[in-house]
């Protein structure tokens, strides 16, 4: 139960980038992957321009989160290419992906730090954006306090559009499952991210909470922000979406606008028997 | 009671301090790592390093304590850089394997290289130049130098790693360097305590860096919790005063660590510090819910 | 000369085998690294060395006993340590640093009854026969050791591959969540195989003590580091592995000694052991399994 609507999160524009602006979007060429001999991912590709929401959708164990995996580089491709903004990040470590790149996620069963608060949590989301290790730590410099109380006043400002200032001081694994996906989004959202995963993230919610994440998600219409949405709730993803793509066993069974999409023959074939009541 | 006996109690009393002192610096070394999530257990093998290093220098070659010292802090790091990348490749129970397999390195070269350490039986006439207040001093500045970077960014990647390493990637934590650098700060904070046992024990024998002294290591990080840095010194100082406290039970010590192992990690895994801090907590809630109380309700 | 010291070595490196087998079998079924094995080595020792002197009891029998005491011993660390800690979230780490206060109270045991002496069996424990043939010197106590050795060895990969019980801890080995939905008894298997890993251990314990005819608390601590040598170099969880693997160590040492460097024969094992980790972490003929994190 929030007290608060969730309002639009403040976005900064980054300012460390070698990205070019020219050619922006994500681009998947020929992503396939495999898990000893099981293939998860089969000749993906598909274009997502700047600004836009994809809405990933197909039937348990499609491949969407192994697809969300290989764009945010916790997972190598076999073959295949990952571009964001006319660059190949395909070979970037994990957390580069994530720094340089810009890329933050959410995790289907959500991975909050443990021990940690919910301040802190979000904090580490802010990490790539700071400067200070060990050295300017221990001497006490002046620009490292100045950054963290800058980064202590971001992420409390995040906190509080989504509605959550009043768990900042709580520790993060104890509070309740919508609440912690909520500190998620905000744990992913704080660095001003230049594209956005979410993995599932209204499982668990309830309608009212479902609808929030749906409105914060729109809010973001007409901003650079590029957001990949993994989701089951068909009317969620018809809702938010500019783009959905279906996946089949690792194929990409449909690309389009949502309307085209829905009407499709192969991806009414491939939910076949599945009642969507959510819709 | 002479002068005779006070001086002699006080030359006792003094040693044990000492070696409380430098149990706290090796818990500390075990700290950092078990922080980032490191099961780093070859504290032993860099202590006998920077001990071994600053005998030698302080014996064969004359120099002060210092430059002993910090020579072979500088060897360990050396030696360090070399084995962390192969090694922080490793999971688990390799890490833990390889780690405790270089103790086992050093202490067989330790006893077999007898032109250098002078073999089983050791080293003997370290000038004894290392007193308690300087002791106190380094413990008090390493608590402090631990205690601020956990609080800053550096601690909050080390925490991230050590919960979920998969988390800490996504959100831009470089795990590698990171873990490099508690990796290298652990092994000079090992070599540093070898350092300065040399010069307070006198006597430095291959037998003092085995197993069973990674376990006291281990029971004195563990004991006092990894929460906060205080936590490895009251877990060192509590183990290491446990001849006083333990009397006539002194021959069932070893049998005590071991329970006190298997019971902390097992009942008390976070250690006695945090376990405070909860009680703490939960104290000042339970007071702070009867003082609201009478006052008028609704009140939020 | 070189023949015999080739038999040396395997017979040093089959002991080695048996012990670094049990070891083997708990971290392969179970994720668990028990360092208390090299305790349980020890008392196995212990147990056969009191019942032959004190209460003297025939070989056979005491050995037997102290087998079966071994296993037990080891039976009553997983219900009293490892299977608490398990339900109470333990970590690879938790386990091994509990397996280490394990370790230590049971060797405080064994030096608190034996007072840090060294024990050695009282004569005609075993026949005191040599045979000299062809330059070489064999006694019996060394044929019963290799005889003992090779048919437990065939005896545990007969009861890994044939047996229900050997292919339930191969299941759980495999994945925990599979033998559980396949309806194996998780946590009786988990026994049975520290049983079987107590025992091994414990039979070596008895065989070295007998070997070297010397009994003392701190005879396991070797065993422990040539053992994790032994799954590195042979690969985790491969039962022929960690055979050949043994066997090299033990020819290894014997061959250092030839050399000349036998002093150094514990930096040689090491020395194997940090290269397998650095270049081949998977052993020999380990499971292609993901040992980076």
């Amino acid at each position: 139960m929030s007290d608060h609507e969730i309002t639009k999160p403040i976005y900064v524009q980054d300012i460390k980038t070698h990205m070019d602006t020219k050619v922006n979007g994500l681009e998947l060429k020929a992503i396939a992957k495999s898990f000893s001999g099981l293939t998860a991912l089969n000749n993906v590709s598909f274009k997502l321009s700047r600004g836009a929401v994809l809405g990933l959708i197909g039937p348990n164990g499609a491949g969407k989160t192994t697809l969300l995996n290989t764009v945010s580089g916790l997972s190598k491709p076999d073959s295949g290419e990952v571009w964001l903004d006319g660059v190949n990040i395909t070979d970037w470590p994990a957390h580069q992906i994530a720094a340089v790149g810009g890329i933050s996620r959410t995790f289907q069963n959500i991975r909050m730090f443990q021990g940690m608060t919910v301040l802190e949590n979000v904090l580490t989301g802010l990490h790539a954006k700071l400067n200070s290790g060990i050295f300017s730590t221990v001497f006490r410099l002046s620009k490292e306090s100045d950054e963290e109380r800058n980064a202590r006043k971001l992420a409390m400002e995040t906190l509080v559009s989504l509605g959550l200032e009043q768990y900042c001081n709580r520790q993060a694994d104890q509070l309740s499952y919508g609440i912690q996906r909520r500190v998620e989004i905000a744990r992913a959202l704080v660095s001003s991210p230049r594209l956005l995963l979410l993995d599932e993230p209204t499982a668990g919610m309830t309608p009212r909470e479902t609808n929030e994440v749906m409105e914060l998600v729109q809010s973001f219409r007409g901003s650079d922000l590029t957001i990949v949405v993994i989701e089951h709730k068909a009317g969620f993803i018809m809702n938010i979406s500019d783009q959905v793509i279906v996946l089949n066993f690792g194929t990409v069974i449909a690309n389009g606008q949502p309307e085209d999409v829905r009407n499709h023959p192969r991806v009414i074939e491939a939910y076949l028997g599945v009642d969507d009541a959510h819709a | 009671m002479t002068m005779l006996d006070i001086s002699s109690w006080f030359q006792i009393y003094n040693h044990a301090l000492a070696t409380a002192l430098i149990n706290s610096v090796m818990a500390l070394s075990l700290y950092f790592s078990l922080r980032a999530g490191i099961f780093n257990l070859s504290a032993v093998g860099f202590m006998a390093l920077g001990a071994y290093t600053s005998g030698i220098f302080a014996i064969r070659l004359g120099t002060p304590s210092v430059v002993g010292i910090g020579v072979g802090v500088i060897i360990s790091l050396i030696i360090g850089s070399i084995l962390v990348y192969p090694i922080l490749r490793l999971r688990g129970h390799y890490l833990a394997i390889a780690t405790l397999s270089f103790g086992g390195i050093v202490q067989a070269l330790a006893l077999n290289l007898d032109g250098l350490t002078n073999g089983p039986a050791g080293l003997i006439g370290v000038p004894v130049t290392v007193e308690v207040w300087h002791l106190s001093i380094i413990v008090a500045m390493l608590v402090y130098l631990a205690w601020i970077l956990t609080s800053s960014r550096t601690g909050r990647a080390w925490d991230a790693i050590r919960t979920d390493l998969s988390a800490a990637r996504a959100v831009g934590i470089n795990v590698e360097h990171y873990r490099l650098v508690s990796f290298l700060i652990s092994t000079a904070i090992a070599a540093l305590g070898g350092g300065l046992w040399a010069h307070v024990n006198r006597v430095i024998v291959p037998f003092e860096f085995g197993f069973p002294q990674l376990t006291f290591v281990l029971v004195n990080t563990l004991l006092g919790g990894i929460s906060h840095p205080v936590g490895p010194v009251i877990g060192a100082v509590l183990v290491s005063t446990m001849p006083e406290w333990l009397d006539k039970f002194e021959q069932f010590r070893e049998m005590i660590i071991g329970f006190l192992l298997v019971a902390i990690v097992i009942y008390l895994p976070n250690g006695l510090v945090t376990s405070f801090s909860n009680f703490r907590l939960i104290w000042t809630k339970v007071f702070r819910k009867i003082e609201t109380k009478p006052r008028s309700s609704g009140n939020e | 000369m070189l023949l015999q010291q080739l038999i040396n070595g395997i017979l040093t490196g089959s002991v080695y085998a048996l012990f670094a087998l049990g070891f083997n079998l708990v971290l392969g079924a179970l994720n668990i690294l028990n360092v208390a094995q090299g305790a349980i080595f020890t008392l196995s020792a212990f147990v056969a060395y009191y019942l032959i002197s004190v209460y003297h009891l025939a070989f056979p029998f005491a050995f037997l006993v102290a087998v079966l005491v071994g296993g037990l011993i080891n039976v009553a660390l997983e219900v009293l340590i490892f299977r608490p800690l398990r339900t109470r979230g333990g970590t690879s780490m938790s386990t091994l640093v509990a397996s280490i206060g394990a370790s230590m109270i049971l060797i405080s045991i064994a030096q608190l009854i034996s007072g840090a002496q060294v024990e050695r069996f009282p004569f005609g424990t075993i026949p005191d026969i040599q045979w000299n043939n062809f330059d070489i010197r064999i006694s019996f106590t060394q044929v019963l050791v290799l005889s003992v050795t090779v048919l437990t060895m065939a005896g545990t990969y007969v009861m890994l591959n044939k047996t229900r019980l050997g292919k339930a801890i191969r299941t759980i080995a495999f994945s925990e969540r599979i033998g559980l939905m396949l309806g194996i008894p998780t946590i009786s298997i988990a026994r049975w195989t520290f049983f079987v890993s107590g025992a091994l251990g414990g039979l070596a314990g008895v065989l070295l003590g007998i070997m070297y005819n010397s009994v003392y608390f701190l005879m396991g601590e070797p065993y422990v580091l040539k053992g994790f040598a032994a799954i590195v170099i042979g690969g985790f969880g491969s039962v022929t592995g960690v055979i050949v693997a043994s066997m090299m160590i033990g020819l290894a040492e014997v061959f250092s000694t030839v050399m000349g460097i036998g002093k150094f024969k514990d930096v040689v094992t090491f020395g194997m052991l940090f290269l397998f980790l650095l270049l081949r972490p998977n052993g020999l003929f380990g499971r292609d399994e993901e040992v980076r994190p």
